[in-house]
């Protein structure tokens, strides 16, 4: 379960090598949204990305093998 | 008898008459006989006949069985360093030259209408576009060497859909069209790059209809392949899940080339698993919403989740 506050909108996303997970965190009332970094037990890693105006979905670059 | 079978013989005989009747090695015996030499070997057959063998001086080491041992070795160690040659200056000229694309593990996202990566802990964070034009929902190529993206030139202008560089350079608007998105969210619009990223997979609409088409970013072609929504590449590339039937209540299976279209599952927000089956969300008969998976071809459809809560878009 993805944990954080106010997270909604659309499905996670994995990234390249499977560590982690992306939600999205709209919160139209502040304007404040964000995208949260969670790990795969859907607890929330600290990492934050403020994305003010953030209205579509996120992808995750691939890695280098 | 005609004349021509006439005319065949009349030269016929013209040519017994004055062509000698013997050929050269006649000739040369009554040459040879007339002055007593001995007959030497006509020149004109020095020509085309091989001079004799001789035997060689040089030692010969080995039975022939040896040394065609030998020379089989000496012909597969000749091709071995020969491949080995090869691909090691491949390698080498390959390993100078940059890969597809970067792969850095950046995370791309919208904001205020504008396209961004970061990395994860936010540090890097670099804008790609500034247009004056709304730009949304950036999604990577595969490889990591491009974007595809939406944008809107203004509230009222119809969306395109533009592919550029990783690094925002060279942005190009492949597909231009009326999208009116009808209610429809992002994740139902968003492209969706194949495995190989030859081909761009998205869902338009003219306002009163919703299909599925399949662009070459490339160049840019592009054709219609089915009623629907929430397109998204089958891990092998072969097959495309989206969202079909009635209200787009339905999880649907189509060929990549659109052939093939059917049913498979009740159900909403397909997405492959790695192993090749489909995850989506149904509410059952009017329970909560479960996350269910179905293999391709409709079988082996089950509930993964069963519980009171609603669970969305699984991934």
């Amino acid at each position: 379960m993805l944990q954080g506050e106010l997270v909604t909108g659309g499905p996670p996303v994995w990234a390249p090598d499977g560590s982690r997970l992306l939600g999205t965190h709209f919160d139209l009332q502040e304007g404040e949204d964000a995208i949260e970094v969670f790990d795969t037990n859907g607890n929330a890693t600290g990492f934050t990305i403020p994305a003010e105006g953030h209205v579509g979905i996120n992808s995750w670059q691939a890695l280098a093998s | 008898m005609n004349d021509d079978i006439r005319l065949g013989r009349d030269v016929a005989s013209f040519f017994a008459a004055t062509a000698p009747s013997r050929g050269p090695d006649a000739l040369l015996d009554d040459v040879f006989l007339t002055t007593g030499r001995l007959r030497p070997r006509p020149r004109w057959l020095a020509m085309i006949k091989e001079p004799p063998m001789r035997l060689s001086s040089r030692p010969v080491v080995g039975s022939p069985t040896t040394r065609l041992i030998v020379l089989t070795a000496l012909l597969i160690a000749g091709i071995v360093a020969t491949t080995g040659a090869v691909v090691g200056a491949a390698s080498l000229l390959t390993s100078d030259l940059p890969g597809p694309g970067p792969q850095n593990g950046l995370i791309a996202f919208d904001s205020n209408g504008d396209i961004w990566v970061t990395n994860v802990d936010d540090t890097g964070r670099t804008q790609l576009t500034n247009a004056p034009s709304w730009d949304r929902s950036p999604i990577w190529s595969p490889q990591g060497d491009r974007i595809a993206y939406w944008s809107q030139r203004n509230p009222d202008a119809p969306y395109v859909l533009i592919v550029m560089n990783a690094d925002g350079s060279d942005p190009q608007m492949v597909r231009d069209l009326v999208i009116d998105r009808l209610g429809l969210s992002d994740d139902q619009t968003a492209p969706d790059w194949s495995p190989d990223s030859s081909r761009i997979a998205y869902s338009v609409t003219d306002g009163t209809s919703i299909w599925i088409e399949s662009l070459d970013p490339a160049c840019g072609t592009f054709r219609r392949l089915a009623e629907g929504s929430d397109p998204r590449w089958s891990p092998d590339g072969t097959m495309i899940a989206y969202a079909g039937g009635p209200g787009l209540s339905e999880v649907w299976v189509m060929a990549a080339d659109g052939t093939e279209p059917h049913r498979v599952a009740s159900g909403s927000g397909p997405m492959w698993s790695s192993t090749g089956r489909i995850a989506f969300w149904w509410a059952g008969n009017g329970g909560a919403n479960d996350v269910w998976v179905v293999d391709p071809d409709g079988s082996g459809n089950e509930n993964v989740t069963d519980s009171p809560d609603d669970e969305y878009w699984p991934s």
